[in-house]
């Protein structure tokens, strides 16, 4: 049987920089997460964390190492790797000129649903995401809540084993966020494999099971969160994530 | 491929597309209402004109043997005097300088008419009638027309030879209509092919790119070829459809203008027939599958709109004077230019609406401009591919600075390079001709100075320091003493190919080895002749070619590209295919020096020795114009003295800096 869930192995990254030579965006990065967990990568701006992302969805090509989604290779089966995955970041816009409905049963038709089910599947969705007020407006039109509901509907509407979350709460007002982190944990308990990039602790405690930090491109710390709060000999994560990176004058003043 | 996945992505582009404003104001209503309104304002501006002029009387003065013509004269009747008096356009006046009056604009025409004009044609003697008008006045044409259409009809009378240029005219109205509209008419279907593929292939891939959607595309399980297909057939569709509704605009705007046409002229018919329809929509498609496919292409490679934008307009430019040429007159399809896309499809457009049928040439045209579209398509599809276009970063495209944050450069980029060669061509081309009267020395001196500056400039303005920038540090002893001796070898190496060369092209113009040996000659001294020719050339060329291109493609190429590259353009900067060689494999050896010395001037002073050495030759030698004729003995010295200048350095460089 393929093993479920993502595993990441010496994972590296080069870029060419013509201008300032080589840079290690991911350097020897391993991990792995489980079906019916939620792992958390945690680290700050530019440690690497969307750059790995962008690996395991397959839109980047690693340097070195492997990645497995789902039982499949990211290179090798890159077209069965995306269609395992969920993927929502905040560079996953939507098509402004589109209405909700339309792009979600666009993606839908993309992932392969059959055209007649699409409709269903966007009901359901809408439902299960209380949608139905703006479901027939167009996405420019629409607030950053209203938005994020959107994406989630598109990250998820083929219903996928694996679902990777860059900052999905990241400019949303608080009972938006709430609703996310809700959907986040029964997303888990119905037997998903979740992956979580985030800098907001409060999240991280209350739904990560497994946590790894990463910094300058390399993986500080990884277990499960207890063992990495034992291990990193703080009382929190956020205590042993804040020990472990330092930090930088400039880098805190900058937004997510 | 699966269809139905394209599909689903082209009936979600073309709904995209439909809402955009911009695209549908560009593809429906423009159309719609462009070609009616331009009609309407034409004709209605040209009826009243023409009425205006048709009333109008012009002032124009005419003398018989220095006595004004009036209106009430009588002269005798059959005389060109008296056939002039009977234009009604004219109003007959008398004025002191008929020359100023012209000029001014207050009369339209002067002419004076010998009193014995009758005698002097019956004489069989030739008369000139020399009648004073300005041809850039519309007016003074309209008067112009006038008085020659009276004098010609004056003269058929006294010669009655008249060739009937219509009666037996085999061509049928059609192709008549055909030849006289065919040219534009293509043209115009050219550029709507192109303007309708303009704006969705931006919309569809930087604009997607710009608006941030395309990731989320890329991470759906879609091949990236059904990605490209959907888009292209997306762009395509708009393209044809937009072209369909510029041409169906058109032709119903036109048809009413071609029945106003043929009642003027019953010769002259513009219909299309149903076989004529037929080949401009052919032609329309395939010209679109081809811009289609440019455009996405460009647009695809752009990050934004705005640089997509920035990257089609020239070329919408180029593609204009290419669609234009079934306006020229005496262009015919023929093989050589079936190979050029675009121009071969506008002539074979044009030769079919005109009626003939050029066999081979259709096949020739349809293969490239089809193969043009296909090669677009694949280097689309293979920067899909690309993460660098994808997901590139920064805003910078052509800019020379560095963006904000990244140390200056040590060498300075390669488009510092690239815009170098390219000024300095169009400055040489430029100068070179307009300082023909000016002495010799200046001659030399002002292009060379140009170039110099290039050099010294362009690096700055990339915030280069000129030292590493144009390798201008300080060279080794050593490094003077290979310069010297490569210098010497290389007058030998460069004659050698150019003699071997000779017996592939043949002797080289003799006029440029004359126009050169001519301003030697008027420089005088021989001090000033090396150091004109010798010396400043050497400097310029040298901090030109070695210093800026050498050192910007470096830092892009490796040594052996960057030197090879920086010597072709050497050698075409000259500009001659008799001097490329020649100049290439110098370029190479020079470069191949800076290289090893870490220092351009050890190749300013080869090449400024390399020179020395030619022009000393040229003063002492009797018969400068005869070629060189060169044992291989000496070739083989002179590359053996190359050799050991370049190898003399490279242990010595090496011993002091072994990092490299």
């Amino acid at each position: 049987m393929r093993p479920g869930g993502i595993q990441v192995e010496a994972l590296a990254k080069v870029f060419e920089d013509r201008k300032r030579g080589l840079i290690r965006a991911v350097d020897g990065v391993s991990f792995s997460c489980a079906p019916g967990r939620i792992f958390g990568l945690l680290g700050p701006n530019g440690a690497g964390k969307t750059t790995a992302l962008r690996i395991l969805s397959t839109v980047l090509r690693p340097s070195g190492g492997t990645v497995t989604v789902n039982g499949f290779d990211s290179v090798r089966d890159a077209e069965q790797v995306r269609a395992s995955i969920g993927f929502l970041s905040g560079a996953t816009a939507l098509y402004e000129r589109s209405t909700a409905r339309e792009v979600i049963g666009f993606f839908g038709e993309l992932f392969g649903i059959d055209r007649s089910r699409v409709a269903d599947r966007v009901d359901e969705l809408s439902e299960m995401l209380k949608m139905e007020a703006f479901l027939d407006q167009a996405c420019g039109k629409l607030s950053a809540g209203q938005r994020q509901k959107v994406s989630i509907a598109r990250t998820i509407v083929h219903d996928p084993p694996v679902i990777i979350l860059d900052e999905p709460t990241a400019n949303l007002d608080v009972l938006v966020a709430r609703e996310v982190v809700l959907f986040v944990a029964s997303e888990r308990d119905r037997g998903k494999t979740v992956l979580l990039s985030t800098h907001i602790m409060s999240e991280v405690d209350r739904l990560c099971d497994d946590v790894a930090i990463i910094h300058e491109g390399r993986l500080l710390l990884a277990g499960t969160k207890d063992e990495v709060v034992q291990r990193g000999g703080g009382s929190s994560v956020e205590d042993i994530f804040f020990q472990l990176v330092p930090v930088d004058e400039d880098v805190a003043g900058g937004s997510s | 491929m699966r269809w139905r996945i394209v599909r689903t992505i082209l009936r979600r582009e073309l709904r995209d597309v439909l809402r955009d404003r911009r695209t549908l104001f560009t593809m429906l209503v423009l159309p719609v209402l462009l070609y009616p309104a331009l009609m309407l304002g034409f004709s209605s501006l040209a009826k009243s004109r023409v009425e205006e002029l048709k009333e109008q009387t012009y002032p124009v003065m005419i003398t018989v043997d220095g006595e004004p013509l009036v209106r009430e004269g009588l002269p005798p009747s059959g005389s060109l005097a008296a056939r002039l008096l009977h234009v009604k356009r004219f109003s007959f006046t008398a004025v002191s300088d008929p020359r100023a009056a012209v000029e001014r604009g207050d009369i339209f025409l002067a002419c004076e008419i010998p009193s014995d004009l009758e005698e002097r044609l019956r004489a069989r003697q030739e008369v000139r009638l020399e009648p004073l008008h300005r041809s850039a006045d519309e007016s003074s044409r309209v008067v112009w027309r006038a008085f020659k259409d009276a004098v010609l009809a004056y003269r058929t009378e006294r010669v009655p030879l008249v060739i009937d240029a219509e009666t037996g005219d085999q061509s049928t109205p059609e192709q008549k209509g055909g030849h006289l509209f065919g040219g534009m008419l293509t043209m115009m279907v050219i550029m709507m092919a192109m303007t309708g593929a303009f704006y969705p292939a931006l919309d569809v891939a930087a604009g997607e790119k710009e608006r941030g959607t395309l990731e989320t595309l890329l991470l759906s399980p879609v091949s990236r070829v059904e990605l490209v297909a959907g888009k292209y057939l997306t762009v395509l569709a708009v393209a044809v459809f937009a072209a369909l509704m510029n041409l169906g605009s058109m032709a119903l705007t036109f048809s009413g203008f071609s029945t106003m046409i043929s009642q003027v002229d019953g010769n002259l018919r513009f219909s299309i027939s149903p076989l004529a329809f037929a080949v401009i929509v052919v032609g329309l498609v395939i010209m679109a599958a081809l811009f289609s496919a440019i455009c996405l292409a460009v647009s695809t490679f752009a990050r934004t709109y705005k640089e997509g934008q920035a990257y089609l307009t020239p070329a919408l430019l180029l593609v204009m004077p290419l669609a234009m040429i079934g306006l020229l007159p005496n262009m015919q399809l023929d093989t050589s230019l079936a190979v050029i896309p675009v121009a071969n499809m506008a002539l074979l457009m044009k030769a079919l609406l005109v009626g003939n049928f050029p066999g081979p040439e259709i096949v020739i045209t349809l293969v490239t401009c089809l193969g043009c579209a296909f090669a677009a398509l694949l280097w689309t599809a293979s920067l899909f591919n690309r993460e660098e276009v994808l997901f590139r970063e920064g805003k910078q495209v052509f800019g020379l600075k560095p963006p904000p944050g990244v140390p200056r450069p040590e060498r300075p980029p390669a488009q510092a390079a690239v815009l170098g060669v390219l000024l300095g061509v169009v400055w040489m081309m430029h100068v070179g001709s307009r300082l023909l009267a000016a002495p010799a020395w200046a001659q030399i001196i002002v292009p060379q100075a140009g170039l110099v500056a290039l050099a010294l400039v362009l690096p700055r303005l990339a915030m280069v320091r000129l030292n590493s920038g144009l390798g201008l540090s300080a060279p080794t002893v050593p490094s003077w003493l290979a310069g010297a001796l490569v210098g010497a070898g290389g007058v030998g190496v460069s004659l050698c190919v150019g003699q071997l060369q000779r017996s592939f092209l043949g002797e080289p113009d003799q006029a440029v080895a004359e126009q050169i040996a001519g301003l030697m000659e008027s420089l005088g001294p021989a001090v000033v002749v090396i150091l004109c020719v010798a010396v400043v050339p050497a400097l310029a060329e040298e901090l030109l070619f070695r210093g800026l291109v050498l050192q910007a493609f470096r830092g892009m190429l490796r040594i052996r590209g960057a030197v090879v590259l920086s010597a072709v353009l050497f050698g075409a900067f000259h500009m001659s295919v008799h001097r490329f060689f020649p100049q290439a494999v110098l370029g190479v050896v020079l470069a191949l020096l800076v290289v090893r010395c870490r220092s351009v001037w050890p190749a300013v002073l080869a090449h400024a020795t390399h020179n020395g050495i030619l022009v000393i030759w040229a003063l002492s030698s009797d018969v400068p114009d005869e070629p060189l004729e060169l044992p291989y003995l000496f070739a083989l010295a002179a590359g053996g003295v190359t050799l050991i200048g370049l190898g003399f350095v490279t242990s010595r460089a090496t011993r002091t800096e072994p990092s490299s």
